[in-house]
C-alpha cells in the first residue's frame, strides 16, 4: 500500500518493503526444502518456477492462456459494445432510466456464478458459454459507472454543443461520452477484475482448456507443480491485465490524473 | 414521468417468467435446455415444503457467513493498523498489493489441495477471497481520517487503542462499508463455484449435481434460490449500512 503521505518513500523504507515479500519467498523455499512442510503440498518456489518454465516450453500453457484470453476479450468487448451505449442512454432518457432501474436493482447483487449451469445448457461446453458468462457479470458495472459518469456531465457544455448545433446523438457522442470517461475506466477496471474471476471458475467447474482447466487438472492429477505454476501464471496475467487497463487510462484521460 | 419508465421496466421484470413458460411451451427453446417456468416454480416449491432446499442453503450461509465475519473482523483490524503504524504498513503492504491482484478464482484448488473439500475448507476460501477488499477499503478510510478528529480525541486524553476504536474506525467507516460489499458479492461467487468444484451439500453442489443427473427443474430451482438469497443479501447490506450511517448525510 501507498497511499497517504505525500513523496516517495525513503530508500530504508522501500528497503524494508521489499524485505517483507523476500521473507515471504525465502521462508517458503526454506520450509519445502527441509520438510517443515510436505513438499508435495508446498513445492519450493524454485522448484515451481523451474516447473513454470518447463510447461511454457515444452507444455501447452501458452494454448490455454490464449483460450482464457480469447473469452475474457469477447466477454469484456461485447459488454463494453453494449453495456456503454445503454449507461449513455440510461443517463439521458428518463424512460431508460426508469426502465433499467429495476433490472439493475435486482441484476446487480445477483451472483451471476449460479447462472453457470445455464449457460453450459445453452451454449455447451467450448467457448459460448464462458464468453456469455464473462459477458453478465462485466456488463453491469460497465453500465452503472458510464451512466453515473453520463449523469454528471456539465450542463454548461451541454448547452453550448446544442447551440452550436449539434443533434442529440451527436452530443452524446461528441460531449457526454468524453466526458464520462473517467468513470467509465473504473468500471472497465472493476469490469476486468470480475471477469477474470468468472472465467477461470468457469473453466475449472467445466472446460477442457483455459487456465481454470489447467489448474484443476492439475489438482486432480495430483501435479501440485502445476497447480502452482498456473497459480503464478493467472496472477501475473491479471496483474498485468490490471496495470495495462491503468496506462491506458494515463494516455487516453492525460488531464484526469 | 420518471415513474412511467419505472412501471415498464417492473412490467418487464415480470413478464421474465411469462416469456420464459411461454417460449419454452411454444418450441422457441427446446424444453432440454430450460424447463417450463411453471415446472420449475413446482419443483422450487416442493423442494422448499420438503425442507431439502432449507437444508442446502443453510449450508451453504453457514460456510459464507463463518469465513465472511472473519474477513471483516480481520480485515478492518489490519486495514486500520496498516494505514496508524508504518512498520505495519511496511509488512504487511507490499503482501496485500501482490496478493490483491489474484483472481480468488484460482485460490480454490489451492485451497482443496491444503484442506480438502469439506465445511473448513469452503469458510476458508470465502475467507481469502473477500478479506482483501476489505482490507484496502479500511486501509484507505483509516489513512483518510481527518487529523483534526485525532488530534481532538488525543487532547480529550484518548490513547492509541480506543482512539482506533473510537475515532478512526467510525471516520473510516463508509469506505469500509463499501469494501464489505464488495467483499459481500465476491464471497457468494467463491462460495458457490467451490461448492460446484466440490459438492458435500450446499447450493451450489445442489445445482450440480442435478445438472449431471439431468433434473434440470432442480437445477433452476437451485439457481433461482442462489439469485434471491443473494439479492436478500445485498439488500440487508444496505439496509444495515444505512443504520450504521445515519449520521453521514445523503448516504445515497
Amino acid at each position: 500500500m501507498t497511499a497517504g503521505g505525500g513523496g516517495a518513500p525513503s530508500l530504508v523504507r522501500r528497503l524494508r518493503r521489499g524485505a517483507s515479500v523476500l521473507g515471504v519467498l525465502l521462508a517458503w523455499e526454506w520450509a519445502a526444502r527441509a520438510s517443515v512442510v510436505n513438499p508435495f503440498l508446498l513445492p519450493p518456489a524454485s522448484a515451481v518456477l523451474e516447473n513454470l518454465w518447463l510447461l511454457l516450453t515444452a507444455g501447452r500453457l501458452l494454448y490455454h492462456v490464449f483460450q482464457s484470453l480469447l473469452r475474457v476479450v469477447a466477454g469484456l468487448g461485447l459488454a463494453v459494445v453494449v453495456g456503454v451505449p445503454l449507461g449513455l442512454l440510461k443517463a439521458r432518457s428518463r424512460l431508460m432510466d426508469g426502465a433499467l432501474d429495476p433490472v439493475l436493482t435486482f441484476g446487480f447483487p445477483v451472483p451471476k456464478v449460479g447462472l453457470i449451469p445455464a449457460a453450459l445448457l445453452f451454449f455447451g461446453l467450448g467457448h459460448g458459454s464462458k464468453i456469455a458468462l464473462v459477458f453478465v457479470d462485466a456488463l453491469l458495472p460497465l453500465v452503472i459507472a458510464t451512466y453515473h459518469g453520463a449523469l454528471h456531465t456539465d450542463a454548461r457544455l451541454l448547452w453550448s454543443a446544442r447551440a452550436m448545433g449539434d443533434s442529440d446523438f451527436q452530443v452524446l457522442r461528441r460531449v457526454v461520452l468524453p466526458a464520462a470517461l473517467p468513470e467509465i475506466f473504473t468500471g472497465f477496471r472493476l469490469a476486468v477484475t470480475v471477469s477474470l474471476l468468472v472465467v477461470f471458475l468457469a473453466e475449472m467447474v467445466a472446460s477442457s482448456s483455459g487456465l481454470g482447466h489447467l489448474m484443476i487438472y492439475a489438482l486432480r492429477t495430483l501435479e501440485t507443480r502445476d497447480v502452482f505454476s498456473t497459480l503464478v501464471v493467472i496472477s501475473v496475467l491479471a496483474f498485468a491485465a490490471d496495470q495495462l487497463v491503468l496506462t491506458v487510462r494515463r494516455r487516453v484521460l492525460p488531464w484526469h490524473a | 414521468m420518471r415513474h412511467d419508465g419505472r412501471l415498464a421496466g417492473y412490467a418487464a421484470l415480470l413478464a421474465v417468467p411469462l416469456a420464459w413458460e411461454l417460449a419454452v411451451r411454444a418450441g422457441l427453446v427446446s424444453d432440454q435446455v430450460l424447463p417450463r417456468f411453471s415446472d420449475v416454480a413446482a419443483t422450487w416449491w416442493q423442494l422448499l415444503a420438503s425442507g431439502e432446499l432449507a437444508q442446502q442453503a443453510l449450508s451453504s450461509l453457514g460456510r459464507q457467513a463463518a469465513g465472511f465475519a472473519a474477513a471483516v473482523v480481520v480485515g478492518v483490524a489490519l486495514g486500520i493498523l496498516m494505514a496508524h503504524y508504518r512498520s505495519v504498513d511496511d509488512l504487511a503492504g507490499p503482501l496485500v498489493s501482490m496478493v490483491l491482484p489474484i483472481p480468488k478464482a484460482a485460490l480454490i484448488p489451492l485451497v482443496m489441495l491444503w484442506f480438502g473439500i469439506g465445511d473448513a475448507a469452503k469458510t476458508i476460501i470465502v475467507f481469502l477471497g473477500t478479506i482483501l477488499p476489505i482490507v484496502v477499503s479500511a486501509y484507505h478510510g483509516a489513512a483518510g481520517v481527518d487529523q483534526v478528529y485525532l488530534w481532538s480525541a488525543r487532547s480529550m486524553g484518548d490513547r492509541e487503542p480506543a482512539l482506533l476504536w473510537r475515532v478512526v474506525l467510525r471516520a473510516a467507516l463508509p469506505e469500509i462499508l463499501s469494501g464489505v460489499r464488495m467483499g459481500l458479492i465476491i464471497s457468494m461467487i467463491v462460495l458457490v463455484g467451490s461448492e460446484m468444484l466440490a459438492g458435500r451439500g450446499g447450493l451450489g453442489w445442489l445445482v450440480f449435481y442435478t445438472l449431471d443427473t439431468g433434473s434440470y427443474r432442480v437445477t433452476y430451482a437451485a439457481m433461482l434460490t442462489i439469485a434471491v438469497l443473494g439479492f436478500a443479501y445485498d439488500r440487508l447490506f444496505l439496509w444495515a449500512s444505512r443504520r450504521l450511517l445515519h449520521w453521514k448525510e445523503s448516504t445515497a
